[in-house]
Parts: structure tokens; sequence; C-alpha cells
């Protein structure tokens, strides 16, 4: 229980931004994360700004250099902090916030995109599908069947993070012996 | 009947286990991520799973069922005829918001208003409470309701997603579920469980 001490006194308003941070999965400037968190719920800005720096103090977020702006991104140590105490942020909370962090990536989504996901098949094996969209054209596609749920995991986080070498690589290999 | 509450994912969905000691048939109502915790639990205690139950359509509370399923073939998966498009429509299953999607598989059957469910000497039978969705369910036994995203401790269902109606909903909750015994026990979708004359007298949406 490495968190007993703080459960009278933590206050909500951190786990929901830690909550926000979470979902929105990639650094988020001060503005944005303002606006995610305040659009839903009734917190007043000042307290959440108060509440974000205390936070950066525990090293439960950390704020680092951005162009143009400096961008938040929740530590390690944040995610056990959130997981611990996640039961206390109410579900419609929760949800509302779910909701609106998800739309705001989908917004922010690239005309050329790389998609990655996964599902289990009757015999057990689960078919990863790897695609590099780019302006509504199929750019590439590779499917793979890999043995359990943390292989296809992994499979797919690979591919996120090395989508166009994976696709240059192939395509060299292919067309290198095409006159 | 022994129930276990088990919540699961970003959204602590609650996933239900109801089984009766004496056959140890067992049946879940939703599903919605984290399938091993699940299936631990009913390894552990040794459970015969006869159904799988989806409350309402929506990702947090099937995205289990294609692991489940392929773990407990024998297992039946069960949603109200209104919400069966749900299974294979992103869009209305609202998979569309999550950064993955697992496979959901197509019901075995689908059940209606009034319909009964047995799983060993338990029968619950089938409340269509439209409202979050137009195929939402409860389902009553004895003296326990599952309540899905219908009816929340102090709380009901949001209806501002697809098929989702605000007056349906409290017709749902005030003309069906509020005509239950006061000491009907509520387990919802989300959250603590909580009583149906509790919910008539503190539910910040109904109360009579």
């Amino acid at each position: 229980m490495p968190y007993l001490k703080l459960q009278k006194e933590f206050p909500i308003i951190k786990l929901i931004i830690l909550f926000v941070l979470k979902n929105y999965n990639k650094p988020i400037t001060n503005h944005l994360l303002s606006e995610l968190t305040l659009k839903e719920t009734d917190i007043d800005y000042f307290n959440m700004q108060k509440c974000l720096y205390e936070l950066l103090g525990e090293n439960w977020v950390r704020l680092f250099k951005g162009d143009p702006n400096n961008l938040y991104e929740i530590t390690d140590e944040g995610k056990k902090v959130l997981e611990y105490f996640k039961t206390k942020v109410p579900f419609i909370i929760r949800d509302k916030l779910f909701f609106a962090v998800n739309a705001q990536l989908k917004s922010e989504e690239p005309q050329s995109k790389i998609i990655s996901d996964f599902d289990v098949s009757e015999n057990g094996q689960f078919n990863v599908y790897l695609k590099i969209i780019e302006k509504d054209d199929l750019l590439f596609e590779l499917n793979i069947n890999v043995g359990s749920r943390e292989l296809a995991l992994k499979t797919k986080e690979y591919f996120e993070n090395n989508a166009m070498e994976i696709y240059l690589n192939t395509t060299q290999n292919v067309m290198k012996d095409i006159k | 009947m022994k129930i276990v509450c088990i919540s699961v994912g970003e959204l602590q969905s609650n996933s239900y286990i109801l089984y009766d000691e004496v056959y140890k048939e067992a049946i879940i109502f939703d599903c919605g991520d984290e399938p091993e915790k699940i299936s631990d639990y009913i390894e552990k205690h040794n459970l015969n799973l006869k159904y799988i139950i989806l409350t309402h359509g929506h990702f947090d509370h099937i995205m289990a069922a294609s692991e489940l399923k392929l773990k407990y073939p024998d297992a039946k998966l069960g949603i109200h005829a209104d919400e069966e498009k749900f299974l294979s429509d992103k869009t209305l299953s609202l998979s569309d918001f999550v950064p993955y999607s697992v496979k959901i598989p197509a019901a075995d059957f689908t059940f209606e208003n009034n319909d009964k469910i047995t799983t060993g000497t338990n029968t619950f039978t089938v409340i269509h409470t439209p409202g979050h969705t137009l195929g939402s369910c409860c389902f009553l036994c004895e003296d326990i309701l599952i309540s899905g995203d219908t009816l929340f401790k102090q709380s009901i269902g949001r209806c501002d997603f697809p098929t989702g109606s605000m007056p349906k909903i409290e017709n749902s909750i005030v003309n069906i579920l509020y005509k239950l015994n006061d000491n009907t026990k509520v387990y919802p979708g989300h959250g603590e469980p909580t009583t149906i004359g509790y919910e008539k007298k503190n539910n910040c949406f109904f109360r009579i």
C-alpha cells in the first residue's frame, strides 16, 4: 500500500489531470490540457493550475521544452498513482473526459496515418493489421498472425514507431531487381 | 446465489459473475475488457460458464467477449434484439473512440422483454429499459437487479450517444425500475451497488 498515507487528502483534481494526461498519451500543452480538463468539469482554472504545479513537484507529471510551447506528460510514477486511486474519480467525470480526450485525438489525426489494430481469430491466434494510409489511399498493408495478445501489442507498438522505415525497407527489397 | 463484481478497463466497467454454489453454473453480465481477470475467477472457482449476457452494446461492456467466447466456446452470448447491430457497427458501439479494437463475436441469441434466462437454480427476467441505448436491458433475479448503464448510484446513463433518448430512459427508470420492490439491490454497469428505494429518494435525475 505505497500511497496509503495519501488516501485522505489526495485531491480529485489531481487525479482528473492525471487521467487526461494518461489518455491523451502524448505530450500536451498547458492550453489544451486546461481546455480538455475544464470543458467537462466544473473545476476552477486557478485551482487546476495549482494542482498541476503540485503534480510537477511530486514528479507525477513532467514538463519539458517544446516548440513553441512547453509540454506536459504523465510520468510512470504518475500512472501508478492514477491506477491506485482510479476508482476515486466518479464514473460520470471519467466517462466525459475519456470521450473528450479521444475526440480531440481523432481531430488531430493527420491525412497520412498509421493504422495498427489486432483481433483474435477462432484458432486462438492474434491477427495484427498494419497499414499506412496517405490521403485516404492505402499506401502499405501488412497482416501478421502472432501467438499471444502480448506479442500482438508489441508488434502493433513496433509498427507504430517504425512504420515508415518498415515501408521503405519492404518496398526497396521488393523492387530491387525490378528494372 | 453468489455475485462477484470485477471492474475492468479505463472506464472501470463492472463485469458481474453470478453463480449458484451448488451446481457451479455461472452467468456473466458484461465483459468490457481484461478478459483474463474474468477468466481467472472462473477458473479459480471451477465454474461452468453458461451465458455471457450484454446489458447493451457499448465497447466498454463488450470488448472481452471475443476472448471469453474463445476460452469458453459453450457459453452462449446474448444481447437484446434491438442492440444486436451494435456488435458489428463501430459507430454504434463507440469502438471508434478507443485506440485499439478487438473483434466482437456475433451473438448466439437475442432476447426480448420478459424473456427468461436460467442458470443452475437461478432465473433472470429480461427487463427492456431503452434510453441509454435502444436495446439496453436490466436483468432481475429475486431481489437482484443488474442495471447496466441505465441506473447508477445517484445517477443515470448518458443519453447523448447514438440511439440514446432521455424521455425513454426516464420512462424506463420511473415507470419500470422504480416499480420494483424498494429493497431490490441494484448492481450497475459502473460504480457502487445501490437499491431501488435509495435511488427513489436520492437519485439526482429522477427522485420520487
